[in-house]
Order: C-alpha cells, then sequence, then structure tokens
C-alpha cells in the first residue's frame, strides 16, 4: 500500500560532497535520457557476492523455472532459495542463461577478481584489474539531473567492514575501473553523508481554504449524479410523454456528468522524502558488528537511506552492496546461536572445500535467504513510497540484482542469478515471469537495462569478440569456467536483446 | 392532455424570486429554448426541452444562485443566524419552507433525505453551515420537481389534487410557483369558491403583470423591441431608452385593460395609451412629469385599441418600412384564428421577381402579389386587412403619404371572415383601421378566437375538438354583456380542462 507523507522537506543548494571521480569524456553520455516532467527514472543495483552459492547440476537451487513462463502466484515460494522473494512474484523478472562472457578475455586464472571486475562492467579486464566504470555509472551520469546530485553511490548492505582488497572494492567502478563511489560503512555517517543538503524547510503552504465556488465546482459531479437519480425516481408517476422527456434530460445530465466526474486526489509536490534520523540507528561500533550479528538491523537501515536517497533526490543511482564474502555469519537466517557460519569461513564453504563449516546445499541455501529476504524488503519500500506523480517509487526505479558468479561452488561464469524489479512500463511482456532465452551476455542484460531507462544502446562494454576484444588472438582463456561449448575465442561478448 | 414542461426562462426567473422573497438574482445562465413555439406561447413543452447543453446550463445556473445564497441566509433562514451551530433542524426548517415552495407541495421522506444527504456530504467536506446549505440549494434547483411543471399520469379523468391545482392557477397567472398563501390553500382547492378566490387574488396581484404582458405580446406577436431592430437611418432617436418606454406603453395598455374592465371591444377599439416623456414626444402630447407615465386618449379617428398600439405596429413592421403582410397576418391568423399555413420556402425569392411600378405604395405591391396565382391564396386574404395599417409607419407612427409623396388609401375589403370549408364567410367593408377593427369588434369569431388564444396560453398546447367546450365557456365570458377580459381568465379555471386531467 502507498504511504502517503506530506512532503516536509526539499532539496537546497549542491550540499554534500559529490563523487571525486573525473568525468572522462570518453563515459559521459552523448545524450542524457529525456527529461521529462513525469518522475525521473532511477537504477537501483542489488549485488551479492557467490552467485547461487552451490554448484550447477543437481544442486540447483535458485531458478524458479525450466522454462520461460509466469512465477507463481504471490506467496508461493518461486525457488527454495528465492522463498522470500515470494510476495513480490508479481513485482519480479528472473532470468536464467546469461552469462559473463568478457571475463573470459580476462587472462586472469580462475578466481573471484577477474568475475568481479568484469561483472557489473563488461570491459576486458587486464587481468585482475578493472578498466572500464560499472552500470550504475553509465547509467547514473545518464540519470541524474545535475552535478548536484550524488553519483552512483554504493551502499553497504551488511555490517562487516571492507577489507580493501581488490575483489571487495572492484565490483562496482567508475571511469576506466576507479573505484565506485562506496559509502561509509558506519549507517549513522552514511545519513549524515547522503541528506546534509536535504534540509528541513518551512513546512508548505496550507492549501488555499476552498471557496464556495471550489466547493460547488468539487460537488458538481455528485451533484449531477443525484439529479439523475432523482429524475429516475421522479419519472415514475408520469405519462409515457413525459418520461421520454424527462428520460431526455436525464441522459443530457449523464453526458454532463462525464465531464465533471471527481478527479483523481492531486498528486503530492513531491516524491514522499523523508530523510532517516541518525538517532534511529544504532551506533555503529566495530566490532560488535562482525560475523553479521546485526546485520537485521543494519540492512534495514541501509536500504531506508538508500530509498530516501532517491526519494529526496540525493541520487537517482543506487546500489546496495551485499559484499562480506569471506565472513558473514548469517545469523538472522538459523535459530540462535546455531548459525554454521559464523564461526567458520563462508567463502571457503560455498565453495566445499574443506571448510569445517556447513557447506552443505540446504544450508547454503538456506543463508543465501538472507539477501532474498532484503532484496524483498528493498522492494516493498520502494513500492510503499510515494513518487511525485503520486506513482510508487518503485514504477520509477529498475532494480537489477547481479552477483560476481553464476555458480559460487566453482568460480562459473555462467547462468547468473539476475533478477529484474521495477520501473514496470519498462517490461513490454510484464512481470511476474520467469524467463529463460537464448544465451545472452551480461552485456546484453545491461544494454537492455539502459534502453529500459530510456537509452538506444545495442551494446555495453567491450564488443565484438573475446579475441577482438583483446585485440589478438594468442591470449589465455578459460573456457571451463563458463557454458559447455560456447566459450572459444570467436565468441562473441553481445548475443542480442532479452525477452522482456 | 397537459404534458409535462420545463419552466420557461421567464418562469424561472419570477420563480427564483417568489422562492427566495426576492432576495436572490436569477441566473442569466438558464437555457433559453429551442426550435419554434407551435401556439406561439412560450411555455410550450417541445419549446423548453433542453439541448445536448442544457444540463451544464441548468448546473451554472443552480450555481449562480447558490453562490448568492449565504450572504441571504440571515434573513432567509433566521435560525441560521441564532445559533453557532444551526445543525440539521435548521436544515429542516429550510427545506419546510423552501423545500415545499420548490416542489410547489410538501416534500416527501425520501426527498428530504435526499437533500439532507448533500447538506452532510457538504460538511464532511469542511464547508460551513452556509456554504453546505448553498449545496443543498445547487442541489434543489437541479431537480426535476423543481424545474418542471408536472403532473401525475391520470389514465381516465381524474380531479387534480390541491397542489396540482395550485400549480396550474399559479403557472397561469403569474408564471411562478405558488406563493405561500397558495399553498396554504391548495389542500382545499379542489373547491370552486376556494379556487375562483385563490385565482383572482392572483390576478390582481401585481405579479400576475408580467404573465398578463407575455399573454398579449406572445398573441399579438410583440416583440420587446431594441434599438438594433429599427434602422437607426431612419430612426436614429430609436435608442435604448426609447425603445423600452415604447415597450413600458404596450404593457401598460394590455395590463390595464384586464384590471379597468377593459373588454374584447375595448382592447380593439380604446384609444388608450400610456406615455412617459418619449411616449408623449411620439405622439406629440405634453410629457408628464420626468419619470412618470400618463394615460391619455388618442385621436379615435387614426388609433384603434391594442393594434394601433406604437410597440405592436412597430413590431409588426420591418426595420425600415411596415409590413402590411406582417400586420394582415396578425389579423387573420391571431385574431381571427385562421389556418392559412406557412408560407412556401421560396415566398421570398418569388416576391423578388416580381416586377414592381416605381414608388410603389402598398396596395400596388399587394395587387403585383395577389397577381400571381401561387401567392393569391394567402395574400389575398391578408393584405387587405395590413394595408389598413398603412397609415403607421415602421415605428407605429402616424402618416398619410408614402416617403414619395403618394398618399395612403387604407380602405379595402376583408375577404371571406368566417369562413371554413362548406361556409363561404363574408366579406367586410371598410375605409380605414377604424372601421374594420369596429367591424372585427363585434365579430363573433374574434370572441371565439381570443378564447381560443387564452386556453392555448393556459395549457400550453393547440387545442383539440376535445377542448371545445372549455373554449366556448370561455368564449361565453367574453361575448358576455359586460363580459371583462378579466372575467374570461378567470373562467379559464373553472372549466374541466383546468381541474381534471385526462391521459386518454
Amino acid at each position: 500500500m502507498t504511504q502517503r507523507i506530506d512532503r516536509r522537506r526539499f532539496l537546497v543548494g549542491s550540499g554534500g560532497a559529490l563523487l571525486a571521480l573525473p568525468m572522462l569524456e570518453a563515459f559521459a553520455p552523448r545524450t542524457a535520457f529525456a527529461q521529462t516532467a513525469a518522475p525521473p527514472k532511477r537504477l537501483v543495483v542489488v549485488f551479492h557476492p557467490h552467485g547461487r552459492v552451490v554448484g550447477p547440476g543437481s544442486n540447483e537451487n535458485w531458478a524458479p523455472r525450466t522454462t520461460t513462463g509466469a512465477l507463481p502466484p504471490v506467496g508461493t515460494a518461486p525457488s527454495s532459495a528465492l522463498a522470500a522473494l515470494a510476495p513480490i512474484n508479481n513485482e519480479i523478472v528472473t532470468l536464467s542463461n546469461i552469462d559473463n562472457i568478457v571475463r573470459h578475455a580476462s587472462g586472469d586464472i580462475d578466481g573471484h577478481a577477474s568475475a568481479s571486475a568484469s561483472c557489473m562492467t563488461c570491459v576486458v579486464p587486464a587481468g585482475q584489474t578493472p578498466k572500464g566504470p560499472s552500470i550504475d555509472y553509465v547509467a547514473g551520469l545518464r540519470l541524474r539531473a545535475s552535478t548536484a546530485q550524488k553519483m552512483a553511490i554504493v551502499i553497504p548492505g551488511q555490517a562487516a567492514p571492507f577489507a580493501n582488497s581488490v575483489t571487495e572494492n572492484n565490483v562496482f567502478l567508475g571511469p576506466g575501473g576507479s573505484p565506485g563511489n562506496y559509502q561509509n560503512i558506519n549507517p549513522a555517517q552514511l545519513i549524515r553523508d547522503l541528506f546534509s543538503s536535504v534540509v528541513v524547510g518551512p513546512p508548505p503552504p496550507p492549501p488555499p481554504t476552498p471557496t464556495l465556488r471550489d466547493r460547488l465546482s468539487a460537488r458538481r459531479g455528485s451533484i449531477l449524479d443525484a439529479v439523475a437519480k432523482g429524475f429516475t425516481s421522479f419519472r415514475a408517476g408520469l405519462s409515457s410523454t413525459d418520461q421520454a422527456r424527462l428520460d431526455q434530460h436525464a441522459q443530457f445530465i449523464r453526458d454532463t456528468e462525464l465531464r465533471y466526474q471527481a478527479p483523481p486526489p492531486p498528486p503530492p509536490a513531491a516524491s514522499s522524502c523523508a530523510p532517516p534520523s541518525t538517532s534511529s540507528v544504532p551506533n555503529y561500533d566495530w566490532p560488535s558488528f562482525r560475523k553479521g550479528e546485526h546485520d537485521d538491523v543494519f540492512a534495514q537501515t541501509q536500504i531506508e537511506s538508500l530509498v530516501q536517497a532517491l526519494a529526496c533526490d540525493v541520487t537517482r543511482t543506487a546500489s546496495l552492496f551485499f559484499w562480506a564474502g569471506g565472513d558473514p555469519g548469517f545469523v538472522t537466517e538459523f535459530a540462535p546461536g546455531t548459525s554454521p557460519y559464523i564461526a567458520g569461513n563462508w567463502h571457503a564453504s560455498v565453495h566445499g572445500d574443506g571448510s569445517p563449516n556447513d557447506p552443505s546445499p540446504a544450508s547454503l541455501t538456506k543463508a543465501f535467504g538472507f539477501y532474498a529476504k532484503y532484496f524483498t524488503k528493498l522492494i516493498q519500500r520502494l513500492a510503499a513510497v510515494q513518487d511525485t506523480d503520486g506513482s510508487r517509487l518503485l514504477d520509477n526505479t529498475l532494480v537489477v540484482w547481479v552477483s560476481d558468479l553464476g555458480y559460487g561452488s566453482g568460480h562459473y561464469c555462467w547462468n547468473y542469478p539476475v533478477v529484474l524489479a521495477g520501473l514496470k512500463s519498462a517490461f513490454s511482456k510484464g512481470q511476474g515471469r520467469h524467463v529463460v532465452g537464448q544465451v545472452n551476455s551480461l552485456g546484453d542484460l545491461y544494454a537492455q537495462v539502459l534502453r529500459m531507462l530510456g537509452g538506444n544502446d545495442t551494446s555495453f562494454g567491450s564488443t565484438g569478440t573475446l579475441s577482438s576484444a583483446v585485440g589478438t588472438s594468442s591470449f589465455n582463456f578459460y573456457p571451463q569456467m563458463g557454458r559447455s561449448g560456447l566459450i572459444n575465442k570467436d565468441t562473441p561478448l553481445h548475443f542480442g536483446p532479452l525477452d522482456l | 392532455m397537459t404534458q409535462a414542461r420545463r419552466l420557461s426562462a421567464l418562469e424561472y426567473q419570477n420563480s427564483i424570486a417568489v422562492l427566495f422573497d426576492g432576495r436572490l438574482t436569477p441566473s442569466a445562465q438558464y437555457p433559453g429554448t429551442v426550435g419554434k413555439s407551435v401556439t406561439g406561447f412560450s411555455t410550450e413543452p417541445a419549446y423548453n426541452d433542453i439541448g445536448a447543453g442544457g444540463a451544464e446550463q441548468l448546473m451554472f445556473a443552480a450555481e449562480d444562485v447558490a453562490l448568492q445564497l449565504p450572504a441571504a441566509l440571515p434573513q432567509l433562514l433566521p435560525c441560521a443566524a441564532s445559533t453557532s451551530t444551526p445543525g440539521e433542524p435548521c436544515v429542516n426548517s429550510f427545506l419546510d419552507v423552501y423545500g415545499t415552495r420548490a416542489y410547489r407541495r410538501p416534500l416527501s421522506a425520501a426527498e428530504r433525505a435526499e437533500l439532507l444527504d448533500e447538506y452532510r456530504a457538504a460538511g464532511t467536506s469542511g464547508a460551513s453551515f452556509a456554504e453546505s446549505m448553498a449545496m443543498v440549494v445547487d442541489h434543489l434547483l437541479q431537480m426535476p420537481q423543481f424545474l418542471y411543471f408536472s403532473e401525475r399520469a391520470a389514465g381516465a379523468q381524474r380531479t387534480l389534487d390541491g397542489y396540482e391545482l395550485a400549480s396550474r392557477l399559479s403557472f397561469m397567472l403569474t408564471g411562478a410557483i405558488p406563493d405561500d398563501a397558495l399553498l396554504a390553500a391548495a389542500p382545499n382547492l379542489t373547491d370552486p369558491a376556494t379556487l375562483t378566490a385563490q385565482a383572482t387574488r392572483l390576478l390582481a396581484s401585481p405579479r400576475a403583470n408580467t404573465t398578463l404582458a407575455r399573454f398579449f405580446r406572445e398573441w399579438t406577436g410583440t416583440a420587446r423591441l431594441a434599438p438594433a431592430d429599427k434602422d437607426q437611418g431612419v430612426f436614429p432617436f430609436f435608442n435604448a431608452a426609447y425603445a423600452q418606454s415604447m415597450n413600458d406603453s404596450f404593457d401598460r395598455f394590455v395590463i390595464d385593460q384586464v384590471r379597468n374592465q377593459g373588454t374584447l371591444r375595448t382592447l380593439l377599439r380604446s384609444t388608450d395609451a400610456f406615455v412617459d416623456s418619449n411616449m408623449a414626444s411620439f405622439f406629440g402630447v405634453t410629457p408628464p412629469a420626468a419619470g412618470q407615465w400618463a394615460k391619455i386618449a388618442l385621436d379615435g379617428s387614426r388609433y384603434s385599441g391594442v393594434v394601433t398600439q406604437p410597440g405592436m405596429l412597430a413590431s409588426l413592421s420591418h426595420s425600415s418600412e411596415p409590413s402590411f403582410v406582417f400586420r394582415g397576418k396578425f389579423i387573420r391568423k391571431q385574431l381571427l384564428c385562421e389556418d392559412l399555413g406557412m408560407p412556401p420556402a421560396n415566398a421570398q425569392a418569388t416576391f423578388n421577381t416580381i416586377p414592381l411600378p416605381p414608388d410603389p405604395t402598398g396596395k400596388d405591391i399587394s395587387a403585383a402579389v395577389v397577381a400571381r396565382a401561387e401567392c393569391s391564396g394567402c395574400h389575398r386574404l391578408l393584405n387587405p386587412a395590413g394595408l389598413a395599417f398603412e397609415q403607421f409607419d415602421a415605428l407605429g407612427r402616424w402618416r398619410t403619404t408614402y416617403p414619395a409623396g403618394k398618399s395612403i388609401d387604407p380602405s379595402g375589403v376583408l375577404p371571406a371572415v368566417g369562413s371554413k370549408p362548406g361556409v363561404a364567410g363574408h366579406d367586410l367593408t371598410f375605409n380605414d383601421q377604424i372601421s374594420m377593427m369596429e367591424q372585427l369588434a363585434a365579430e363573433p369569431q374574434v370572441a371565439t378566437c381570443v378564447a381560443t388564444q387564452v386556453f392555448r396560453f393556459t395549457f400550453s398546447r393547440m387545442d383539440t375538438v376535445s377542448d371545445v367546450c372549455a373554449i366556448q365557456e370561455i368564449g361565453d365570458a367574453l361575448r358576455a354583456s359586460g363580459g371583462t377580459l378579466s372575467s374570461a381568465i378567470l373562467a379559464t379555471t373553472g372549466t374541466d380542462a383546468f381541474t381534471t386531467r385526462s391521459d386518454q
């Protein structure tokens, strides 16, 4: 249900520090997305590590279907890993057969780094080093209204601190693969950073007291309706000739009434911008947040900050970054004190490489439920906030949930778990679907994302084939990380539009 | 059968005045008429049907009146001023008075509930009491009970109930909804004596004036003149004030005829006229005091009753020339009630092809027209009557010659008076309009025709064979020795046609 909040705050000035990234001409949009009086379009990227967290084949836990078709009704789990998405089945589209093709041109050895460096950029990395901007940055340049708005902010979704490792910082990227606009992990500081430019202004002037003429005008439709009904009851005792005369009059009233039916309630002057208060956020006090002990309250707070950053137009591109790839405990997904990952290494468990923690698909899937749960909360929160025209913020916000790998068990770069939501009008075939199309690349996906946001892109990142993208046919590549039989030096980086 | 009909614009104006004690101004947005009235009277049902935009105009008109209510509410509804929270008891008081007036009878429980709902809905939206009452008025004035004169279907003949009789009486005599006295008497109006007493009271009231004027204007085809109706090159003095004086002079004459024991003969033969400074100038007589009116006697060798009132003569004229056709048509169709049919569509085009002598007189033109076989059927009947008034120009001023200097001959023969299938009728030979009107005033057919016009006016429809008795009764009142116009009007209210209804 849409939440109505009177707008009592508004943006003033440029405020706040802007992204300290050079704006390279090469990545600036040739033309910005068309701006209209309608609410602006926005992009949210949700990222989690390790793909489907299980291996391909018998351990499949993610895909809702094996063929293209409708997702189950709202309330029914689409799959074991996505069980938490059951309340929003009608708001999402799940995708199979999305591969990271360009990663095979990295020359990197088997691992996470090149996957991370390419899964959001689709630009051929230099080994483990990313060389291009990620999709959120490219879209963000086009979506923002002015330089006063923050660019492509990346908000941590879990409390574990970044370790400044390559793999943890090379997912969201700026021009040339420079670090993305990662936000402070302290949620209170995040609120200060994001909303310092949003000030509480004077309350909007109360609506003018309606005049009697206003009131009469507002009642026209209702009175005409009552009068028409009055004609119906009045005619009963009259002759047939008189009835015909009054019937004609009543019809004219009905015709007139159509022009005076009550208009829909006027849209609010602006979206329901309500910056979170720092007083509502628990003090971030390392190390008590380690191992996910407070992920519930943390993720909830971060989602609210993200949503309000969009509602308040602080930014039009924001990402929710679930990383903590090494040691999240997922304590919230298990009974108190029973999480098998509280004391060990989640990364190792996903790989099943001898970790003392539970590597069973069931437990891995259960832990994965954390991401699904907060993805759902994000969607629900976007749906609950009103946009500038009275529509849902979600209706104007495209949400893309991706990962670094397809199957985390073996660094596999095929069959990525992708979920799309929001911006319903951009889905020509509707939502509530699972799509199993031809093999598509992440480049195809992001080009389509840009088109859904108003662009006319046919590709994203590097183009051509693996060898042409590298510029030589003599390079190392790792077909075993990709879909069987697909990867060779002539494999194209784009395959065409998705069936959306 | 009397059909349901929307109140005419004049009836609406009069009714708003009665409904709100003259404290609220009727809206100018109330829809006018469509098409053409068959009887010539403006209350015909079909003539007042609304068009596609009519419902919206009615809505705007109701709002115009409703907007005025809050300022007048303390006077209209004392309970609204006597307490800070008047509430629904005060609303019910309003409906007791103004709802009953508007619907011309006590409201049913459902009708009252509907208007109370409007009040409550307004209150829910934050409207004040006065604003809420304005919305009730807005609603009330769009309801069919107010907008339509209507009666319950009768099937076989039935006597109307008292409230139905009150409406008939009030609209006939005052062109408005019943006043409080009539509504109070309504339960007893089926008693003939009570009905007559109320009819007499209403006819004597000033509110009957507009209705009387309307009857005579619509019967005689006398429009309310405006400067644009006349060629300002020919009549440069005919400004708005002058036109208004001429209009008022006509109204005063006909109202005086009814109020002061006028008869059919005096209506057609009186030399009375009413003058203010403009009309005194018109007639060349001494003007009354500024802003005053005086009743004068005109030259009996020139003037004869309503037909020679300047307002009527000017209306039955073109903008610069008089029309013997218009004037003759009044005599044959409206005073003798002869059915001449409609002129053919090409009548004017045909006339334009008829060769005329230089500076033709009226008789020259008439002779040329009547010489055409396709024209003579009607014009041999119309033209002589109109030519009798050729000594009055397009503004009704006396003259003896045409502009080119030729003298005017008003004599003639009015042929086939009283003719009908199987009856040849007779000719009336006259020297001028005076002798013609003298003979017509004595024609039995004229009395019957005027009675027929009263009938059509009262019932807003053409008469049928079943109405012969009612018309006979009205005509008898006119023909009776000393039979006055007012007695004929009152006689109408005593006919079965007036007190009963049949839909068979």
